[in-house]
């Protein structure tokens, strides 16, 4: 979730654009699979962190673009120091060297 | 073949499964075609891209689900944020209107509070069931018919020990009782005569103690107990549960406490409150004694009955009948020539005899205030109209924008519902105001000393609720037709701004407004009119008695075990002691007061007249009266002389007769003289004739009747009637007294004066007619100014056509009749259509009119003449302003 947020923060895409934003910047180690990634924007604009407008794709077929609202974007920095967080925990237990 | 309903929810939820498979197939689109710049051939590329859906159904169904989510909420809210919207455009519109607003807010107001405060009456007293009476559906009151006869108490128990379909029945009386105790002066309150079962019939419990039980249920002489109320318990006895057991004075006598009946009962009678339960055939003065319940043809009880959850009621009345029948017949088949009819009903809290008067007395009320709010509805729809005028450009904005008509109508209405709501809290506000008052009232007359009304009136769930629908109804009736008219306008006339032309369908709908309004102003002053003229003509009746300064005390000897015959030289010489006490200008004894109902007797014959086509003799409403009768009461003496001391059993018989019985039997001669036989055979000589008077209603017709004097045809129940100086009071501790020294066990029954013992007669005209004439005031003056301000406004909006019209060369006094006649048709119209109902239903109140007309012309014409003239000065003002415009300014108007 929190990567979605992130995609979104440069500005509204649509579902195909989520997708590859985030395989591409995490270097295809990160495969969206649809099955997760639509149900999740749908649960995610329903919750309130997303909106849509309907808008054109690079086909010119009729294309859902989201973007984030203010509670989005509260969600994005919350989770981002979250992870953090727990990265910076997990870091220095592995990078612990003994006493 | 069936068209498919376009319904909203279906469509919405067709575009939402359309709208997700567009959103899926744009990317498989997408992922296909890079796929195909990755080099894959197009069909490999789609196969690809569609596998890695895994099932494309499953995923858009996941998302269908959650978008019918989102669509769901956004609806709500949406709605809400309508909601809120309007309600906020309803009150900037209306604190921008802020006249408008109060105007219509208090005339509504008025009508609410007339209408729920009747309401919360008609159901305290109707409606509210009693505390303490279980089950009151399988309840049945039963009495003798045709009417409401009482019933002996050899046929309640006849009736009881016979089953058929009646599980229980109990007998009952009400009794007035004296209650004393050591430790306080004693207070008159309502008791209630009882046999033993009455509190299990009701399913009543007791609170502290017990109910009757053995002995005590039987009418055999034995000691007195008695149950008391909760409510007196609390305020005599402190709640004290040692009042069980002790003894109380009823009436003089000593009776033991057994009992306090549960909380908040106080008898199976609403309005009637019950202090003490004793016991049918209880040794109390004033109480039915065991002696005289045994007469199976004296009528002395009521009766209440359970019955088997769903018994026919005419089933159980057919029984009881037969029984009836039967029992009278075995008892003495002479006397049981008519067939004995049981009179069964449902139970109901207002006694039977009460409830036909008393239902169509709410009905009248219920009618009038209905009026009133009637009119304060066509008066505000009035406003809405005239208001609406102003703001047809504002509307024909908003619908040229685009707004739907549907929306600008909720809008509309949202403002009427606003207005009633705040009219309905004011009119809720006034009406606790109003029954408060009307609880703590005491009524200035009392049917019985010191039994006061218990009236609970305090508007409860079921007013309120009537109350809220009854708002809401309101703001519908006067907010929805000029809503609908004012979003109706037609937007290229608007919006130019020639609202000079008024739409023919705007004049019409006012005139209809306008004549509704005359109609229901007309209705309701003629009620109202009506019950002012009754109120008047029977304050001013002349009863041809005079109950100044009169007081009563009453006496019944077979209390003390006195015949007849053994009563009259007590009554003779309590009259003659009470003379010679201080203050008292006159006295005389009387078996019954005046209005208090009649004693008739049948075969009677008059010397020299026919008796009736097939009868032995005419039926003669007739009483005892002592000396001094004529004289105590005013009344006058037309000829002759009237009772006198030496009228006495040894002395010829003499009897008084009224003119009016004199001039029929006798016309054109003397009545002086004459003889009259009665049925067992005597012969009673006239020697006075008397003024005619009022003897049982206030609006009866002249009336036979004949006095005898109380030595010669004497009663053990007689009432003193003392007459004092002007506001004296009367000695009535030396009366008592003087009774007891004559005959110590002679109860002085009651006490009170002849004034309130009449005035409860006019309660229904004075009650009436203060309620009609409040009522009818306000109706006058909302009517007087909705038919102004409707005139006006339609001279008005018709500003540009007259002025056409004199332009055209029009002379001022055709432009001026011109607008009278067409200003006048709507009220003529509505007062012809108000007077035809008014004609027709005024019949309804003939019951409580006492003597006037329900056709009263002084009152009909009375009402159009000033409704009429209300009418004309209402268009004469702008008719006359309508001449002045000048003809140039009113065309170039607006």
């Amino acid at each position: 979730m929190p990567l979605i947020l992130k995609s979104l923060s440069w500005g509204p895409l649509h579902g195909y654009r989520i997708g590859r934003w985030i395989q591409e910047r995490t270097e295809e180690v990160l495969q969206v699979e649809e099955g997760v990634l639509y149900p999740a924007l749908h649960r995610m604009e329903r919750d309130g962190y997303l909106t849509s407008e309907w808008g054109k794709n690079d086909t010119g077929r009729r294309a859902k673009f989201y973007s984030l609202t203010v509670l989005g974007q509260e969600q994005l920095e919350a989770e981002t120091a979250r992870w953090r967080r727990s990265a910076l925990a997990v870091s220095t237990v592995l990078d612990a060297t003994e006493a | 073949m069936t068209p498919r309903i376009p319904l909203p929810w279906r469509a919405a939820r067709r575009r939402i499964v359309q709208d997700v498979d567009e959103e899926l197939l744009g990317h498989i689109e997408l992922k296909a075609r890079d796929l195909e710049r990755e080099g894959l051939t197009p069909e490999d590329a789609l196969a690809q891209a569609n596998s890695a859906f895994g099932g494309t159904e499953a995923i858009g169904l996941d998302c269908a689900v959650i978008q019918r989510q989102i669509d769901r909420r956004k609806r709500r809210s949406m709605g809400i944020d309508e909601i809120r919207n309007d309600l906020r455009w309803a009150v900037r519109s209306l604190l921008r209107a802020r006249g408008f607003a109060v105007f219509a807010i208090l005339t509504l107001a008025l009508g609410i509070a007339a209408n729920t405060s009747i309401f919360s009456v008609a159901n305290g007293i109707f409606l509210r069931s009693l505390p303490g009476v279980r089950n009151p559906n399988t309840l049945v009151d039963v009495m003798r018919g045709p009417g409401f006869v009482s019933i002996s108490h050899p046929m309640y128990e006849h009736f009881r020990d016979n089953g058929v379909a009646l599980d229980d029945l109990a007998a009952f009386d009400v009794v007035g009782v004296s209650l004393g105790d050591e430790h306080a002066a004693p207070e008159v309150v309502m008791g209630l005569q009882v046999s033993g079962n009455y509190f299990d019939v009701l399913g009543t419990r007791p609170a502290e103690g017990r109910f009757f039980l053995g002995s005590e249920r039987s009418i055999a002489p034995g000691p007195s107990v008695a149950v008391l109320s909760h409510h007196i318990w609390l305020r005599r006895f402190d709640g004290d549960p040692g009042v069980v057991g002790s003894t109380i004075r009823v009436n003089g006598e000593s009776v033991t406490v057994i009992g306090v009946a549960e909380e908040g009962f106080s008898g199976h009678m609403a309005a009637a409150r019950v202090q003490v339960f004793m016991p049918l055939g209880s040794a109390v003065p004033g109480f039915h004694s065991a002696a005289s319940l045994g007469n199976v043809f004296s009528g002395v009880l009521e009766l209440v009955g359970r019955v088997t959850d769903g018994a026919d009621i005419g089933v159980i009345g057919a029984q009881l009948s037969q029984l009836g029948q039967s029992r009278l017949i075995e008892e003495d088949p002479a006397r049981a020539q008519s067939q004995y009819l049981a009179n069964v009903r449902k139970y109901s809290p207002v006694p039977g005899t009460v409830r036909g008067p008393a239902g169509i007395f709410f009905v009248i009320l219920s009618v009038v205030v209905g009026l009133l709010l009637l009119i304060s509805c066509l008066n505000v729809a009035g406003l809405l109209i005239s208001r609406s005028a102003g703001r047809r450009r504002e509307m024909a904005i908003r619908l040229s924008l685009g707004a739907a008509r549907g929306r600008v109508v909720r809008q509309l209405m949202t403002e009427s519902l606003v207005l009633a709501l705040l009219a309905g809290a004011l009119g809720v506000m006034l009406t606790y105001w109003i029954t408060g008052a009307l609880s703590a009232f005491q009524l200035p007359i009392a049917p019985l000393p010191g039994l006061s009304l218990d009236l609970h009136l305090t508007p409860d769930g079921g007013v309120l609720l009537y109350s809220f629908v009854l708002v809401v109804g309101t703001g519908i009736l006067f907010g929805l037709t000029p809503a609908l008219r004012a979003t109706r306008a037609d937007l290229v006339t608007d919006l130019k701004g020639e609202g000079g032309l008024a739409a023919p369908g705007r004049n019409r709908l006012q005139s209809t407004l306008v004549a509704a309004q005359m109609a229901a102003t007309i209705l309701l002053l003629t009620v109202s009119g009506l019950f002012l003229r009754a109120l008047v003509s029977a304050e001013t009746l002349d009863t041809g008695f005079d109950t100044t300064d009169v007081h009563l005390a009453s006496f019944d000897l077979e209390l003390a075990g006195r015949s007849s015959e053994g009563s009259s030289a007590f009554y003779s010489e309590l009259r003659r002691r009470t003379l010679e006490f201080a203050g008292v200008l006159d006295a005389t004894v009387a078996g019954k007061l005046p209005l208090a109902g009649l004693s008739q007797m049948a075969p009677v014959n008059f010397e020299g007249v026919e008796p009736p086509e097939g009868t032995s003799g005419f039926t003669l409403a007739n009483q005892s009266v002592g000396p001094g009768y004529f004289s105590t009461l005013g009344i006058q003496l037309v000829r002759g002389r009237g009772f006198q001391d030496r009228d006495d059993a040894s002395a010829p018989n003499v009897t008084v007769v009224n003119e009016a019985l004199a001039n029929r039997m006798w016309p054109g001669e003397s009545a002086l003289g004459r003889r009259v036989t009665l049925g067992d055979g005597s012969l009673y000589e006239v020697v006075g004739v008397a003024a005619t008077i009022k003897y049982s209603r206030l609006n009866e017709l002249p009336r036979n009747f004949a006095y005898f004097p109380a030595a010669q045809r004497p009663r053990t129940d007689m009432i003193l009637h003392l007459k004092t100086a002007p506001g004296g009071s009367p000695p009535m501790l030396q009366i008592r007294e003087a009774a007891s020294a004559l005959e110590p066990a002679a109860a002085l029954l009651s006490a009170t004066s002849l004034d309130a013992a009449v005035g409860i007669f006019l309660l229904p005209q004075r009650v009436g007619a203060w309620v009609t004439g409040v009522v009818g005031a306000f109706g006058l003056l909302l009517g007087g100014i909705g038919v102004y301000a409707l005139t006006a406004y339609w001279v008005t909006t018709n500003t540009r056509e007259l002025g056409i019209r004199m332009a055209m060369g029009a002379s001022r006094r055709e432009v001026l009749l011109g607008v009278l006649r067409r200003g006048l048709a709507a009220p003529a119209v509505g007062a012809i259509f108000g007077l035809v109902v008014a004609l027709a239903g005024s019949r309804f109140l003939e019951a409580f009119l006492f003597g006037v007309d329900p056709l009263d012309p002084l009152t009909f014409g009375g009402v159009v003449a000033i409704l009429g003239s209300i009418s004309f000065v209402a268009n004469l003002v702008p008719a006359v302003r309508a001449t002045r415009l000048d003809p140039v300014r009113a065309l170039r108007a607006e």
